[in-house]
């Protein structure tokens, strides 16, 4: 005990407004794991604890304080840092390694189990929530969560693996997709590889995971009846196995599945998928973009083009260079018209005309959603043998869409859909902008309007949330 | 910031009286209830022993009396059984000296009870609590000491005949695990905290709660186990700060500020862990407390003693949905709650409004008054010592 106060002692002498200058201990305090000291010493050891740990020390005896001047003398005036408690005895080494990072880079987040409370809890794991992007799988994950929580009466948590949530976007998010959470909300993350954090599990807590990687990173984790996983075209392990047919983690049969949009089960479930097609929920997306701010009306036209999947550089150059000539050539009117783009991986670029189209992802959520909302034309750039979100891109913002699917040029069977596919080729898409700016030009009404009432069928239920997933979250709180 | 016209107060802990005080103590009531607590210290032993023995003591008459004992008194333990009707014995562990004082009082036909205030009676929320405290985990004397110490409290629970603990939700959960019948005193502030509080309050009303300089967050932490808890609030806290220049933080206790508050150290007021009378004065001082917690089964069984005694020097608090915070902060009335997406507007819809501070402040100082002060607290204590 005289030990620990001596050590206290002298490293209060070394600690000067927050700042360590000089440490002078020849040996550090081995005290017992419990122990009452007087509080002074104790804040002092904790702040030497928390030291140790800033500079990932692992040593013992004297050869920890020769170590600590030599690294003392060589940062200078280090920072003091936040220490998460103090219950370890600063000599302490751990034998084992430290965590590492999954496959990719990922981080896959660590369960211990305990008993059931009265509290109940959803959790969806995520790599980061994604609140700007049209028809992003978090962001329809949080919907899910967020409908599935209120449902249960539970609180939801929300693991964004590789990036902090942000508390003011998740707010805004929810605010615009009109979600209301009525329990706590949690946020946990990033996490950091090489560090031993940890999650508790409620025994038979529903855990949504918000992609393939995020469900495959929990397999080892979570049992298989706990955790749901979302299949959205917006994730690139589906868009793989929608393509390719191949999938171990698919082709499991011991999960539970939500499939964003019923062609894409449908889509899946042609590729042999099984368990998908036969056990999975599946529920079609919302774009209540009328939850926002009121859309002032304006003279100028807006265009989204819309990427889903990877950039390939063939695909974007095909689009661009349509959309170039589409406005040269002034195919979609007189109307001077804005360009956004929408897609994580959609590179900057200077059209033609020398515009630099805005890119939604450089927006701030409010900003990103209102002008989603005054959207006239889509070109949609949905990847090969995926289906498309055109119908509720079409709903939401009562756009036109151009889907270049590959497929040579149906117009819409149902002119009132006004969904136009085209191949993906230049003159295709140039033809189809065409037929969209003749298509809008024939009604003189905001097209966000004739979005809000429901013109295309698709409906009202389009823009709510809670309506699209009611059947879904009932299915997943069952039983629980 | 509140200016607090109130001198710093000399401290000493008013327990400190040597073993002959502490029985003739006892012996001065019809009905005598003798607490036991391991060391004494500022937080458990007062709030669940020194406090209750206060009220007890404080009654007109000779009706009751009450004393404490710590471990180095049970020397003297067959003095203690032969004057106490009743033992209660404040969240220690089973070690042989406690056992035989537990059944000297029991084959004396005199009742033990337990009384405990965090849940450390279930070995099943050991993991749980080593995570929410942020420990060590990979250093196995950390399991060692937390399932040794929740095991020990749980079997000196097993051998007392009922608990008594401070809020329903913890009762519950005692209720469940151990199947002993338990009963609710809530904490409270005894008569020196009442008593400083009291002198702040009236120099805040004095002063028409007036501020001056910046306006501060305050997080007051009495152990270094909360840099968890406190983390929560944190990135709300750096966003309000990068908002509105005039704000400041004053951390008291053990807390580090993260590295998102590294840019506005000069703003960041520390002060080291203070003895519970001054701390009032510290309190007093802030705009806002910040009472931020990790929800889960744990945090739930917390009582809200951050919020009344922030409440009697007419501080608002902001706070973590916890049970006990929910059951007594009615959001937008006496304080603020706040989910884990919303620290940054609860706290700004708290400094925004000037009149609506004040009336919060006036409503929890009321509800502090009533409920949380120990001069209203003789009829729980009483039923839960079985004496009504």
């Amino acid at each position: 005990m005289a030990g620990a106060a001596e050590a206290a002692h002298c490293a209060e002498g070394a600690c000067a407004a927050g700042r360590i200058i000089e440490l002078q201990v020849a040996r550090p305090a081995r005290l017992p794991t419990s122990c009452t000291l007087p509080s002074r010493v104790i804040q002092q050891l904790a702040r030497l604890h928390a030291f140790q740990r800033q500079f990932g020390w692992r040593a013992t005896g004297s050869k920890l304080w020769r170590m600590a001047r030599h690294r003392l003398a060589a940062a200078g005036q280090a920072q003091w840092q936040a220490a998460p408690g103090l219950h370890t005895s600063p000599d302490w080494a751990s034998p084992f390694p430290a965590p590492q990072a999954a496959h990719g880079g990922r981080v896959a987040p660590r369960f211990f189990l305990v008993p059931r409370s009265s509290r109940r809890r959803v959790t969806l794991l995520c790599e980061r929530l994604e609140a700007r992007r049209l028809c992003d799988a978090s962001r329809t994950a949080l919907a899910l969560a967020v409908v599935t929580a209120n449902r249960l009466q539970a609180d939801l948590r929300l693991i964004a693996t590789q990036q902090a949530p942000d508390p003011g976007a998740l707010n805004a998010l929810l605010r615009s997709q009109g979600l209301a959470l009525n329990g706590e909300c949690i946020l946990a993350g990033p996490l950091p590889a090489h560090t031993g954090i940890e999650f508790d599990r409620l025994d038979g807590e529903l855990m949504l995971a918000a992609s393939c990687a995020c469900a495959t990173d929990c397999l080892n984790e979570v049992p298989a009846a706990d955790l749901v996983c979302l299949l959205h075209a917006d994730d690139s392990a589906v868009l793989e196995a929608a393509q390719a047919g191949a999938s171990p983690l698919l082709q499991r049969t011991d999960l539970r599945w939500v499939v964003c949009s019923g062609s894409l089960q449908q889509q899946l479930a042609s590729r042999g998928f099984t368990a998908v097609a036969q056990q999975a929920l599946s529920f079609e997306p919302a774009f209540p973009l009328a939850a926002g701010e009121p859309v002032s009306l304006e003279a100028r036209r807006h265009l989204l083009l819309q990427l889903t999947g990877p950039a390939d550089r063939e695909r974007v150059a095909i689009a661009l260079a349509a959309l170039e000539s589409a406005l040269a050539d002034g195919v979609l009117g007189p109307q001077p018209w804005d360009i956004v783009f929408a897609g994580a991986e959609l590179p900057q670029v200077a059209l033609a005309d020398g515009r630099r189209p805005l890119r939604i992802d450089d927006l701030e959520v409010p900003a990103a959603w209102q002008r989603l909302r005054t959207v006239d034309v889509v070109l949609a750039l949905p990847l090969p043998g995926v289906p498309l979100l055109a119908p509720w891109l079409r709903s939401a913002t009562g756009a036109v869409v151009v889907a270049c699917t590959g497929s040579a040029t149906t117009s819409a069977d149902n002119p009132a859909e006004r969904v136009i596919h085209c191949a993906l080729e230049r003159s295709a898409i140039v033809q189809a902008l065409r037929r969209a700016s003749e298509c809008i030009g024939h009604d003189v009404r905001p097209l966000h309007q004739q979005a809000s009432a429901g013109v295309d069928g698709v409906g009202s239920a389009a823009g709510d949330w809670s309506h699209a997933l009611s059947a879904t979250a009932s299915s997943l709180a069952a039983g629980r | 910031m509140f200016a607090t016209p109130v001198p710093a107060q000399p401290y000493a802990d008013p327990w400190r009286g040597p073993l002959p005080d502490r029985l003739a103590m006892l012996e001065r009531g019809e009905r005598r209830v003798a607490y036991y607590y391991e060391e004494p210290n500022t937080s458990t032993f007062r709030y669940r022993a020194y406090n209750m023995a206060q009220v007890l003591n404080a009654q007109p008459g000779s009706h009751y009396s009450a004393s404490y004992f710590f471990r180095r008194d049970l020397v003297a333990m067959r003095d203690i059984a032969d004057r106490a009707d009743l033992l209660v014995v404040c969240r220690s562990g089973y070690e042989h000296r406690l056992i035989r004082l537990i059944d000297l009082f029991q084959r004396l036909g005199k009742p033990v009870l337990f009384d405990v205030d965090d849940l450390v009676i279930d070995t099943r929320h050991t993991h749980l609590l080593i995570n929410t405290l942020g420990l060590d985990k990979d250093d196995p004397r950390i399991w060692d000491h937390w399932f040794g110490m929740i095991a020990r409290m749980r079997a000196t629970l097993d051998r007392c005949d009922g608990a008594i603990t401070t809020n329903a939700f913890l009762a519950a959960r005692i209720h469940e695990c151990a199947g002993k019948p338990t009963v609710v005193v809530p904490n409270f502030m005894n008569r020196e905290q009442m008593a400083i509080s009291q002198r702040l309050w009236a120099a805040k009303c004095e002063a028409g709660f007036a501020t001056a300089g910046l306006s501060m967050l305050g997080y007051f932490s009495g152990t270094p186990s909360h840099q968890l808890d406190y983390a929560t609030a944190e990135p709300a806290i750096a966003r309000l700060m990068e908002r509105r220049p005039a704000l400041g933080l004053t951390l008291v206790g053990f807390i580090s500020p993260g590295p998102a508050l590294a840019r506005y150290a000069d703003r960041i007021q520390r002060l080291p862990f203070t003895d519970w009378i001054n701390l009032q004065r510290h309190v007093a001082a802030v705009e806002v407390n910040l009472m931020p917690l990790q929800t889960n089964v744990f945090t739930d069984c917390k009582s809200p003693l951050k919020y009344f005694e922030a409440a009697a020097v007419g501080t608002v608090s902001v706070a973590s949905p916890t049970a006990n915070h929910v059951a007594c902060i009615d959001d937008g009335a006496n304080g603020r709650l706040a989910r884990g997406h919303e620290w940054e507007q609860q706290i700004e819809a708290v400094l925004a409004s000037p009149e609506g501070y004040r009336a919060m402040a006036e409503n929890a100082h009321d509800d502090a008054m009533n409920r949380h002060a120990w001069t209203s607290q003789l009829p729980a204590l009483l039923q839960a010592l079985g004496w009504r």
